[in-house]
């Protein structure tokens, strides 16, 4: 890691841009969020409860069961928790919680907390269909380092990890809207050789907001510990589009 | 549906703000100043708090928080009391639970008789009272660290602005592209400056986290008589060279392009950094604001 570069006369000059290699594609994740500590939560599906409670930092409990956790927080009223080697949606604007324990789904209502319980008419965590087919985005979640998905057709997204943008794969994909722009992609798959991507990923879960156009997440693989991430989207056929701070656009390929 | 065209308003600098923080939600703070004007905040609510200065009244606000790591809060509010008048005041605050210090800002607008909307800000370093605990010595500090830094902050996916940092009390500003632009058109309110320089204050939270603080002051000397877009903000970034992104707001006075009327500005922003190679021209360009 170099953090320094010479000038002319040969003197070592810092640039603290050039320090946060170590953290791959975590570089960009966001601070831990704390908000959810001290609480509790009932969720029901109608035929089934779960009880989350937040007991400390990095420490809850599933239906009694202890769980380390982190919660990385998108929106305003929306976390996106790794529970152990599970991964919870908390969206307390419309007293919903979604839990994805290993394969299984759950779409839960928060019922018997007061002020987050789920009231007729705030909708619902349900499965997005095709509505993000045709979407072709990156996510930059370090310097440099990217994850392409296209949404080819329901249930299935290319992916394709930086610097490998040509090393595409279809891997089965669903995707769940959670409210207005915010949707929870998970993604099973590989990755190639020689991408930022660590070669142990099995599996990514993305919470990404199409408003902010930034996301939340974990990659997950057999062998390690989960890695949360986060970063914002970037378009790369906009990429000759610069918007000055006053508004202005310009266009770098334009011939004046 | 492509969700690149989701129907979202057009962001400015804010696209890629992290969600306001309301943690500190039933937290209350003592700092120790070392000016000697200790402060005491009472987070009453998620976006609410009460303020004062030893032995004086509280007052309300509604605050907005961001973390700019695990334990760093930047929180800032505008005096209610001042709302509304030409002469806006804005406390900000660094929150720093893992050392138990602090740094305050205190913006005023409104204290030039000749350019009414200049900001003056005034920085204190202090620490955290916490029961049981001795007052550190240590403080935030103001520091040359970032001098040679050269980053480019992505804002939008379309905004890119590049920063400087050569000197202790300024910055240099350019944008994606701007080297590419020859025309000096009314389009781009930076062609006017003699220079792409601008009054920048450095201070060291922990390494690799530092408070960057700009004032657009030159600009406002410069351009004041031609009413442009921005009219000297305060924009104070928390910046996380371990995570190369930071968080900030922004206070001051802005041109509404519809109505052409100035109106107040406060407004979070964050972006995300990479590191860049700047323009030798642009780099080695002298500071026309400078004797």
């Amino acid at each position: 890691m170099f953090n320094h570069i010479y000038d002319e006369g040969g003197v070592y000059i810092k640039n603290l841009s050039n320090t946060g290699e170590h953290l791959g594609i975590s570089q960009y994740r966001f601070p831990l969020n704390y908000e959810l500590v001290g609480k509790q939560f009932t969720i029901s599906d109608g035929t089934e409860k779960h009880h989350l409670h937040f007991i400390r930092k990095g420490y809850m409990e599933i239906d009694g069961k202890g769980r380390e956790f982190e919660a990385l927080k998108l929106e305003t009223t929306t976390y996106f928790v790794r529970l152990g080697f599970d991964v919870a949606v908390v969206d307390l604007e419309q007293g919903l919680i979604t839990l994805i324990q290993k394969d299984k789904y759950f779409f839960g209502r928060i019922e018997g907390s007061g002020e987050y319980d789920w009231r007729p008419g705030r909708g619902e965590h349900k499965d997005a269909g095709d509505e993000m087919v045709g979407t072709s985005v990156a996510w930059v979640l370090g310097c440099d380092r990217y994850v392409v998905h296209e949404f080819i057709k329901e249930g299935v997204c290319r992916v394709s990890w930086s610097p490998l943008r040509e090393a595409t794969n279809d891997h089965p994909c669903r995707a769940t809207k959670i409210k207005g722009p915010l949707y929870l992609v998970d993604i099973k798959g590989w990755v190639p050789y020689h991408t930022c991507a660590p070669i142990l990923t099995e599996r990514v879960i993305m919470l990404q907001d199409y408003d902010h156009l930034m996301t939340v997440g974990c990659v997950m693989g057999g062998g390690m510990i989960p890695i949360m991430v986060s970063g914002y989207a970037r378009f790369f056929e906009d990429d000759n589009i610069v918007k000055r701070p006053d508004g202005t656009i310009i266009y770098l390929d334009a011939a004046e | 549906m492509n969700l690149k065209n989701y129907p979202r308003r057009e962001y400015a600098i804010d696209q890629f703000t992290q969600p306001h923080c309301s943690e500190l939600e039933g937290e209350s703070f003592h700092f120790v100043m070392d000016d000697g004007y200790d402060f005491y905040l009472n987070f009453t609510g998620k976006d609410t708090l009460e303020w004062n200065w030893a032995g004086e009244k509280k007052g309300k606000a509604a605050y907005q928080c961001m973390k700019g790591d695990d334990t760093t809060y930047l929180v800032d509010y505008e005096l209610e009391e001042y709302q509304n008048t030409p002469n806006r005041v804005n406390h900000l605050f660094c929150i720093d639970l893992e050392q138990r210090l602090v740094t305050r800002v205190v913006c005023t607008i409104g204290y030039n008789p000749k350019f009414p909307y200049l900001i003056k800000s005034d920085y204190t370093f202090g620490a955290i009272e916490m029961e049981g605990m001795e007052l550190p010595f240590k403080r935030h500090c103001f520091t040359t660290d970032l001098l040679g830094t050269r980053v480019e902050w992505h804002w939008s996916t379309m905004t890119i602005t590049r920063h400087m940092y050569y000197s202790s009390d300024y910055y240099r500003l350019t944008s994606k592209g701007s080297e590419l632009v020859k025309v000096r058109d009314d389009s781009n309110m930076f062609n006017f400056l003699p220079g792409p320089d601008e009054s920048a204050r450095y201070i060291k939270i922990k390494d690799r986290l530092y408070l960057f603080c700009l004032t657009e002051e030159l600009m406002e000397r410069v351009l004041h008589e031609t009413n442009p877009p921005f009219r000297s903000n305060n924009m104070i970034f928390l910046q996380n060279y371990e995570r190369m992104y930071h968080v900030g707001r922004t206070f001051g006075t802005v041109l509404n392009r519809t109505t052409n009327q100035l109106v107040p500005c406060h407004i979070r922003f964050g972006a995300f950094g990479n590191p860049v190679k700047l323009p030798d021209n642009f780099e080695n360009a002298s500071n026309p604001y400078t004797v």
